[in-house]
C-alpha cells in the first residue's frame, strides 16, 4: 500500500501554536509536511509490515540520523515504533487515524518545530492495531524529520487479550 | 515515566543561594522582555559509550544573588546534576557556597566568588574541577527569574520536613504540606537561620525544591506540546549561548526518561568553618558520581533523598 491511497483515512487535523516571541503561523505547506509524515510513518513502519513483513521504502528517511541509529537496534523502541516482530494476518487493511499538529515558533516567529499528536487505527481481519503518541518534528535541509517520539502501541487479535508497549525518545545528543 | 519534565525550566525553579536580609518585606516586580535566566552549552552533551548508547550528561546550575542595588553576581547556590538516559536516573549533587576550591584566576578560595561578576563558565568549570566530571551545560538564574518561573507554572508543591521561621528570609512555614508560589519558594529557599547547619541544611533544601518542581512539572507538561509551551515561557527571559531553542527542547527530552522516583539529591560532605573542604567520603562520592551521574550510595550522616509530596 503506497503512500496516500484510499486505506488510509485521516478523519481530522487541527494545529495549533506556541511561540517564544511574535505570533506565529503554521502555514499550509508546514502542515501538509505533518500530516504526511505521520502518514508515511503509519504506512511504513506498520501496514507495509503487516502486508510484506518488511518495512515500507524509505522508512529510515522520515527520521533524523540519531533516531534511526536508535531503531536500527533490536530492542523495546522498535519493535513499539515499528511492528516488526508481531504477526502479519491477512485481508484488507484499514487507517483511520486523527491528528493534532502543534509549531513551536522561535523569537523571530519562525517555526523551528512541530509536534504532531495522533491516533491511528489499523484494522486486518481480526487483527487490531491502535497506534498512539506523539512524533516531534525538526527541519532538516529543506524537509521535515522524525527527531524524537513518545509512542504507544496496543495490539490485539480476535477476543485474546491485548498487548501494550510504549516508547518514548531517551537521551539524545542536544 | 517522568513526563515533561523539561528539564532547564524545572531546575531552575530550585535555585538560588542568597543573602540574608534582601526582599524582607519587599515584592519583586516582574519586568516583561528581561533577562532573568542565562543558559550556555560549555561541552559536548554526551560522550557516546562503546554499545553506542549515551553516556552521562552533566548540567551545573547556578542561583545568582544578583539583584537590583547589590552589586557582583555571586553564585551562591551551586546544582551539579548528573543526568543518566540509559538508566533513567539522576542526582543532584548540592555543593555549599562556602567550599573552597580552585578557582580559575583567582587561586584557591571560595568556590562562589568563581561567578564574580555574573561569569556562570567560570563557576562550572571551578565546580567542574573540584568533582571531576565534564560539564555541558550551565544554567544561570536570578532571584526574580526563579520567582517568575516559580510563578509561571503555577507554583510547586513540598511537603516541609520542619518549622521554617525565620524574618530574614521572609520563611514562615510550619512542617505540612504546602503550595508555594513565587515569593514563598523563593524564602523557602533562602532560609539558613532556621537550622543548625545553617548554608548546609539551605543548600539541600535547594535540592528538594528542585525535585518538587520536576514533579509538579511531571503533572502539568507531559507532553511534547506540552514542553513547547515551557520552552516559550522560559524563551521570553532566557539568553542562550551555544545553543538554540530546539536545542532547549531536545534537552527537555533528556530529561524526561528520567523516573520520578530515580532522582536523588545529596549535599556535598565537607568539613571546616568559612572555607569547607571536602571530605574523603566526598572524594568517593565524586568518584561514584563521575562514574554513570549517578551516586549509587551516599556517606554516612549526609543529608540526603526526598520525597516533597505528602
Amino acid at each position: 500500500m503506497p503512500t496516500g491511497t484510499p486505506g488510509f483515512v485521516l478523519l481530522a487535523n487541527r494545529s495549533s501554536v506556541v511561540s517564544a516571541g511574535p505570533p506565529a503561523h503554521l502555514s499550509a505547506a508546514t502542515t501538509k509536511a505533518a500530516e504526511g509524515l505521520v502518514r508515511d510513518y503509519v504506512i511504513r513502519g506498520t501496514v507495509d509490515v503487516l502486508l510484506t513483513g518488511r518495512l515500507g521504502k524509505g522508512f529510515s528517511d522520515l527520521f533524523g540520523p540519531e533516531t534511526v541509529a536508535v531503531l536500527a537496534r533490536p530492542g523495546n523502541d522498535r519493535t513499539t515504533v515499528t511492528e516488526l516482530g508481531y504477526g502479519r494476518s491477512s485481508g484488507p487493511i484499514k487507517v483511520r487515524a486523527t491528528m493534532h499538529v502543534t509549531g513551536l515558533g522561535d523569537q523571530s516567529g519562525n517555526i523551528v518545530m512541530m509536534s504532531a499528536s495522533f491516533k491511528a487505527a489499523i484494522r486486518r481481519g481480526e487483527l487490531s492495531v491502535d497506534r498512539s503518541g506523539e512524533l516531534l518534528l525538526a527541519p532538516e535541509g529543506f524537509r521535515w524529520v522524525i527527531i524524537g517520539y513518545n509512542l504507544r502501541a496496543r495490539r490485539a487479535i480476535g477476543v485474546a487479550p491485548a498487548s501494550t508497549t510504549t516508547a518514548s525518545t531517551p537521551g539524545r545528543k542536544p | 515515566m517522568l513526563r515533561g519534565v523539561a528539564a532547564l525550566v524545572t531546575i531552575m525553579l530550585a535555585l538560588t543561594g542568597l543573602a540574608a536580609s534582601w526582599l524582607a518585606g519587599v515584592h519583586i516586580p516582574f519586568v516583561e522582555g528581561k533577562t532573568y535566566i542565562a543558559v550556555q552549552k560549555l561541552h559536548a552533551a554526551f560522550t557516546p559509550r562503546p554499545d553506542g548508547s549515551n553516556g552521562p550528561l552533566f548540567i551545573m546550575f547556578i542561583g545568582s544573588d544578583l539583584r537590583p542595588g547589590v552589586g557582583g553576581a555571586r553564585g551562591d547556590a551551586l546544582h551539579l546534576m548528573g543526568i543518566n538516559p540509559t538508566l533513567h536516573q539522576a542526582t543532584i549533587l548540592d555543593i555549599p557556597r562556602d567550599t573552597c576550591a580552585d578557582v580559575p584566576g583567582s587561586g584557591h578560595t571560595k568556590i562562589n566568588a568563581a561567578n564574580e561578576g555574573g561569569n556562570a563558565a567560570q563557576q562550572t568549570q571551578a565546580v567542574a574541577s573540584l568533582v571531576g566530571v565534564p560539564v555541558s551545560y550551565a544554567v544561570e538564574v536570578d532571584f526574580a527569574g526563579f520567582m517568575a518561573l516559580v510563578d509561571g507554572v503555577g507554583g510547586v508543591d513540598v511537603n516541609i520536613p520542619y518549622p521554617m521561621h525565620d524574618s530574614y528570609s521572609n520563611a514562615d512555614f510550619d512542617p505540612g504540606p504546602r503550595h508555594l508560589n513565587g515569593v514563598l519558594a523563593l524564602a523557602f529557599a533562602r532560609d539558613r537561620h532556621s537550622f543548625p547547619t545553617s548554608d548546609i541544611q539551605r543548600t539541600w533544601d535547594q535540592g528538594y525544591l528542585m525535585i518538587a518542581a520536576i514533579q509538579k512539572l511531571e503533572k502539568s507538561y507531559s507532553t511534547i506540546a506540552g514542553r513547547f509551551q515551557l520552552a516559550a515561557l522560559m524563551m521570553q527571559h532566557a539568553q542562550l549561548s551555544g545553543m538554540d531553542l530546539q536545542d532547549l527542547v531536545k534537552l527537555g527530552q533528556v530529561a524526561d526518561d528520567i523516573a520520578p522516583n530515580g532522582i536523588k539529591t545529596v549535599t556535598m560532605p565537607s568539613t571546616g568553618g568559612n572555607c569547607l573542604t571536602p571530605t574523603a567520603s566526598a572524594r568517593a562520592l565524586f568518584a561514584d558520581f563521575r562514574d554513570d551521574g549517578v551516586l549509587e550510595s551516599y556517606p554516612a550522616g549526609t543529608p540526603q533523598d526526598v520525597s516533597p509530596s505528602p
